[in-house]
């Protein structure tokens, strides 16, 4: 049990930041992806000798944390009515935007971006998930993740340069 | 700029978002997940679990006032922590899955038996009859709406709720479950009516469509939520 705790500790500290990253580009807001991140370790403490077998166990944080989400966007939904029910993560809010650390271009640019594909570029940059990892863990093809990420990079790259430019005019 | 200038751009802007939650945080809620989990009353006192059902895993707790690791049956009820069965007064019973406790197969099977319901459950496999017995729809009722419908008789779900009529059952017929690990955090299970005399199985999990059966696609994501 002592080795697991270290194991899993070990674990812990080399990933979180790396998995908060990718459920916030995910969910778009901080103390969300934060909470979601912190339950999803939590079931991979819980859990961690079947979670440490696994060929990417950070990948599996990442996936219970969206599933978290998605659970927890349903129950909201009985709650209050929703006006895209296809949109599962949540909206953009002010707290990111007045506390985050990150570049406001790169966020405003990011944000824009349809969730999937949102979800797609969080794996591939923060996780370093080939393409078929990162299928496996949003239950999309490969097919499918390749083209997300080619036009959430295209439009990434229009984005930003269009915002720098806006800025340099003014 | 190029993909790879894009890339690092993006990933170096988000160096500064750190996860600000220290691992005993972690290790104290996983406490919480754990508890979370337990069944209530599988740990009460005259509750025996076999070292084989520890060993294999199965996760079957609960046998009230039994020995070894028989399921608890209460009036019209069994329970085991993988399933729940329970008998109504038509004799119909509602079978209730876990999805938190990897399936048990055999206790389902004895479980069934013991209600009068001829089953054939199977793990790692799956057993059909060719063609299939349209009587199925007549015996096992699925609560539309409940779950994901992909189509062809599949379902994503947190739990399964069935509710099993054996007096449609025709004669020398059994229901056939098999259930599969496809996934850590997945169990699929498929359902069909099947004869007794002629059928075969695979270790091929069922895929849609299956319009004289059901399959559930069983995801653990919902732990304690």
């Amino acid at each position: 049990v002592g080795t697991q705790r270290l194991d899993f500790a070990e674990f812990y500290r080399d990933c979180r930041d790396e998995c908060l990253r990718t459920v916030l580009v995910s969910v778009g807001n901080p103390d969300t992806a934060q909470d979601l991140v912190d339950e999803a370790f939590a079931r991979a403490c819980a859990s961690w000798r079947n979670v440490s077998r696994h060929p990417a166990p950070a990948a599996w944080v990442v996936r219970t944390a969206l599933n978290a989400n998605v659970s927890r966007w349903r129950r909201r939904r009985r709650e209050i009515p929703v006006p895209d029910l296809c949109t599962v993560a949540d909206q953009p809010t002010g707290s990111w935007a007045a506390e985050s650390p990150v570049d406001p271009t790169i966020k405003a640019a990011l944000m824009r971006l349809p969730t999937r594909q949102r979800q797609v570029v969080a794996l591939r940059l923060f996780l370093d998930l080939d393409t078929s990892a990162t299928a496996e863990v949003l239950g999309i093809a490969p097919g499918t993740v390749k083209e997300h990420l080619a036009r959430a990079l295209a439009s990434l790259r229009q984005d930003i340069a269009i915002i720098q430019n806006q800025e340099t005019s003014s | 700029m190029n993909d790879d200038d894009l890339i690092t751009t993006v990933r170096e802007s988000f160096t500064g978002v750190r996860s600000t939650t220290s691992v005993a945080q972690i290790v104290k809620r996983s406490r919480a997940v754990r508890a979370r989990r337990r069944i209530p009353g599988a740990f009460s006192g005259l509750a025996v679990v076999t070292a084989a059902a520890v060993v294999l895993g199965l996760g079957l707790s609960g046998a009230f006032g039994s020995s070894g690791a028989a399921p608890a049956r209460g009036t019209g009820t069994i329970r085991t922590a993988s399933f729940t069965l329970v008998e109504h007064a038509n004799h119909a019973v509602t079978l209730t899955i876990n999805p938190h406790v990897l399936f048990d197969a055999a206790a389902l099977r004895n479980a069934l038996h013991e209600d009068g319901i001829p089953a054939l459950v199977t793990s790692g496999s799956f057993c059909s009859s060719n063609p299939p017995l349209a009587a199925f729809s007549q015996v096992e009722y699925w609560r539309p709406g409940v779950g994901h419908n992909l189509g062809g008789g599949t379902f994503i779900v947190s739990k399964v709720g069935l509710t099993i009529n054996p007096a449609a059952m025709p004669a020398g017929t059994e229901l056939s479950f098999g259930v599969f690990q496809p996934r850590l955090d997945e169990q699929l299970i498929g359902s069909e009516l099947i004869k007794t005399s002629s059928y075969s199985c695979s270790s091929t999990p069922p895929s849609p469509p299956l319009p004289d059966g059901l399959i559930f696609r069983l995801l653990y994501r919902s732990a304690g939520s």
